[in-house]
């Protein structure tokens, strides 16, 4: 890399968002703010989040993504702490799409990279505040009493002094017309009731009762339901159809190209639809993919490898290490298959559909239909999961196009087969590491990668948000691979590792296979983490010195990794698993949190089984902790899940995975105990939705070598 | 015209009879508390009870269950039931929560006919169900939790 850090930190950043292209589309939104989507003209609201009614009922505007990390009682907890109220009694809405809730790291309403906490923390808490000091500047003018004196707690303003009480509510009317606070005070954290404390998740009855909605759930009158039969072939077409058996299937009530290469059907009901695509007759032409297999793809990145080896031309020592890893593609695979509802009416369109990025949603369905984005309103609702792949607005373009078509309000429901055969993957990477040992320190590490860039299929999902209806598709391409120089999403945590080697280099080759990828939960380090992580193992064990040791060698003794991996030691009891059990450990930092991981393993018969896995975290100061822990949870659930089970393969430019009997993931049976460490912290609260996934499978392949004298250097692990 | 009973009420029925149970009662019943996770019986999101033993409504037809007895998550009214879900709440085992549905049937089904189940009997009862947040564990937990409740005749929330 040629490029100061600096300056690469900050075009990487961009490049995530519609800055990547030089264009100030966020600076040109806010220019002109439209009033808030829920504006009231008796409502206290001062911001766009927050609203106190002359009744004494607090809104919440939730402009987030809930897909399980629970975000909604994270913001709420905060809010609730700063106007001293108990969470559940503010009421929350979802608050539909404005400038005031772009996401400032994406400049996108996006709820993603585990970015929601360390965003919206300050100015949530800001909002909440300032709601706070209106009503007790409007109180405190109201009784003739300095402000000073008054406090407020659960939804009423007290003056201690005279003993007078009233509702918040009762002061909303005067507190619309006072200016906003010039400093904001706040609640100093030895007086927390909630931060740090509340264990509850709001929405946690309405998800055990059915009553939580999900896109998928909700159904406006006159809807009816299509399935979408697409090649299967990335970048094939379509070159004919037969409907005819389909057309005069009971419930059916149109079949219809709708792109140049899908067919949907729609009917009254799901299954009716289903069963008349399964009666239609196509014909694919597989296009430019055909030969194309996961082995040609790797064979084409160890080329890549090789080629880019030779040109750099670097010393290889005597006595050095060097080694070759590898991980496959893996799809997404939320419980909630993919799904959007489309209702349009004349040049107005509601569409409901479970996304992390409300304004792409709008910005696709918009340009699919020829119309401006303000046509279009995405309402809110839950997200059965959301991994990185719902950011991804492919099916609500699906539902536009046949709403469109039938002129019926439409339901497009993606089978599960379809999900993970148009997937767009977490991708599959070549890497080559190497190293030179001196006196069992790391005197130079170098670290190669090869693979798809994610950027440039970033900026192709981005299209529509990012570049003018109009622009020519040669021209969008253009751009994305331009943009490919700023990727540094292949190289993440590696690019700067937490240890001090002696020199370090770092480089990558971008080989594009046509294979659509995307952010799959932890992205980058689902793959480096394993690589590193694995490799310092190698090292050690080179290096004659223990996994423990070897790596406390090479961190800052008074770090925060240093520290996390002696805790998570202690707490796994590193050094004395039981006869037939052995151990592996793990770091990773990112997005803010530092992880130490241990797991604790058996093998038998080939068969790797998880133990135990003890986590120890530094994710900042916790919000929620018991809700922190059941997300860290999640995370190694899902990293184990990945690293152990079956991967996307990829034969004649289509994937061969069709439903979990293929493609299979985690069951009860087979969890671990897990045990989750959140340490102290004064750092401001970080997310924690990714911070545990990609150490489980180091953790685990370094435990396989010390069972089995195996290394393990390919996702998903085979012993 | 198929006659079934879902939630104690009595519903006659104009659709394919080989339609699986779970669109029926998604798309003609509303009821969607029931789950679409894989429609191959393979995720267990769709779960609910045929006279009171689990079944996978993907997987079952309209036709199978003509006069039979049909509870979703929205009628599960047992006490066991109850006790699963203030037990699911307690424990924070929901994330994006649309699994739960499924798990908590399943779960329900189990210590009906096993009031006090060992982990051993949990996964065996419990491993058909998918859960992609991964909440394995604090299901387990909740579901022992709703166990000793039973033992301990605590009144349901």
């Amino acid at each position: 890399m040629n490029i100061s850090r600096r300056t690469f930190l900050l075009t990487g950043l961009a490049a995530t968002g519609s800055l990547a292209i030089g264009i100030s589309f966020a600076d040109d939104k806010v220019a002109a703010m439209p009033p808030y989507p829920h504006a009231s003209d008796t409502d206290l609201q001062p911001n766009a989040w927050l609203q106190v009614t002359p009744d004494n009922r607090i809104i919440f505007q939730f402009h987030k993504a809930e897909m399980g990390q629970g975000i909604m009682t994270g913001l709420i907890t905060v809010v609730a702490e700063e106007l001293d109220v108990e969470p559940a009694t503010i009421i929350r809405q979802f608050s539909g799409i404005h400038p005031a809730y772009l996401n400032p790291q994406f400049h996108l309403q996006v709820t993603n990279a585990s970015s929601s906490m360390i965003t919206c923390y300050q100015p949530i808490r800001e909002a909440a505040a300032t709601v706070r000091m209106l009503l007790l500047a409007a109180a405190a003018k109201t009784w003739g009493v300095p402000a000073g004196e008054l406090d407020s707690c659960d939804g009423m303003v007290i003056h201690a002094g005279s003993g007078q009480k009233a509702p918040c509510g009762d002061f909303v009317h005067m507190a619309r017309s006072l200016p906003l606070p010039a400093q904001l005070a706040f609640k100093s954290p030895d007086q927390y009731r909630f931060v740090g404390k509340f264990n509850r998740r709001l929405e946690a009855r309405d998800k055990t009762n059915g009553a939580a909605q999900y896109g998928i759930d909700i159904t406006p009158a006159g809807t009816v339901v299509a399935v979408v039969v697409r090649c299967p072939h990335f970048g094939g077409k379509l070159k004919r159809f037969d409907a005819a058996e389909a057309r005069v299937m009971r419930g059916v009530l149109a079949v219809a190209q709708i792109d140049d290469s899908a067919v949907a059907v729609a009917a009254t009901h799901y299954w009716y639809a289903r069963q008349a695509a399964d009666k239609l007759h196509v014909e694919w032409d597989a296009g430019v993919m055909q030969g194309v297999s996961s082995q040609t793809i790797a064979h084409a990145q160890r080329t890549a490898l090789d080629e880019a080896e030779a040109a750099a031309g670097l010393p290889v020592a005597p006595g050095s290490l060097s080694a070759e890893y590898t991980a496959g593609y893996m799809a997404h695979a939320p419980m909630e298959p993919m799904n959007a509802t489309v209702a349009i009416a004349g040049d107005k369109v509601d569409v409901w559909v479970s996304t992390q990025a409300p304004d792409i949603v709008r910005s696709a369905v918009a340009r699919s239909l020829g119309l401006a984005p303000e046509k279009i309103t995405v309402h809110g609702c839950y997200l059965g999961g959301g991994f990185g792949r719902r950011v991804i607005a492919d099916v609500a373009v699906d539902a536009a196009k046949v709403a469109k078509q039938i002129g019926k309000p439409v339901k497009v429901i993606w089978s599960r087969e379809d999900d993970l055969q148009h997937d767009a993957y977490r991708p599959a990477v070549t890497s080559r590491m190497y190293a030179e040992l001196d006196g069992g320190s790391v005197k130079s590490w170098r670290f190669r990668i090869a693979g798809d860039s994610l950027i440039y299929n970033l900026i192709h999902v981005l299209r529509p948000v990012i570049f003018p209806p109009a622009m020519p598709d040669a021209e969008v391409e253009k751009i994305a691979r331009k943009k490919m120089e700023t990727d540094d999403k292949n190289i993440e945590t590696v690019d700067h590792p937490a240890y001090q080697f002696g020199q370090t280099k770092v480089d990558q080759v971008f080989v594009q296979s046509g294979i659509p990828v995307f952010f799959w939960r932890s992205v980058g380090h689902s793959f480096n983490t394993f690589f590193l992580e694995s490799f310092m193992d190698e090292m050690a064990h080179k290096a004659r010195t223990e996994s423990l040791a070897f790596r406390l060698k090479h961190l800052p003794p008074d770090s925060t990794e240093s520290k996390l991996l002696k805790l998570v030691a202690e707490k796994a009891q590193w050094g004395r698993a039981k006869k037939g059990r052995f151990q592996g450990i793990a770091l990773d930092r990112i997005k803010g949190a530092i992880v130490a991981m241990v797991a604790e393993i058996s093998v038998r018969k080939k068969a790797i089984r998880v133990h135990r896995i003890v986590s120890a975290v530094d994710a900042g100061r916790i919000i929620n902790p018991d809700i922190a822990r059941s997300v860290i949870e999640s995370c190694v659930l899902w990293g184990m899940s990945a690293c152990l089970h079956d991967q996307i393969t990829i034969k004649d430019g289509r994937v061969e995975q069709s439903n979990f009997h293929d493609y299979a993931v985690a069951r009860m049976d087979e969890t671990p105990a897990m045990e989750v460490h959140l340490v102290e912290s004064d750092r401001p609260p970080v997310g924690v939705g990714e911070c545990s996934v990609a150490l489980v499978a180091p953790a685990i392949g370094n435990a396989v070598f010390k069972a089995t004298g195996k290394r393990l250097r390919s996702l998903p692990l085979k012993v | 015209m198929v006659k079934i009973e879902v939630n104690g009420e009595q519903r006659i029925l104009d659709v394919d009879p080989a339609m699986p149970l779970l669109w029926v009662l998604r798309e003609e019943l509303q009821l969607t508390g029931t789950k679409f996770g894989c429609g191959v019986g393979l995720c267990g999101a769709c779960m609910v009870h045929l006279d009171g033993v689990p079944a996978r409504s993907c997987s079952t037809s309209l036709a199978e269950v003509a006069n039979r007895r049909i509870t979703t998550i929205e009628g599960l009214a047992s006490k066991v039931g109850k006790r699963l879900q203030d037990a699911w709440v307690d424990e924070n085992v929901a994330q994006c929560g649309y699994c739960q549905s499924g798990q908590i049937m399943t779960a329900a089904a189990l210590m009906a006919s096993n009031p006090n189940p060992s982990d051993q009997d949990i996964d065996a009862a419990m491993s058909g169900n998918i859960c992609r947040c991964g909440t394995y564990q604090r299901i387990k937990r909740a579901i022992h939790a709703a166990a000793e409740a039973g033992a301990s005749g605590e009144n349901v929330k």
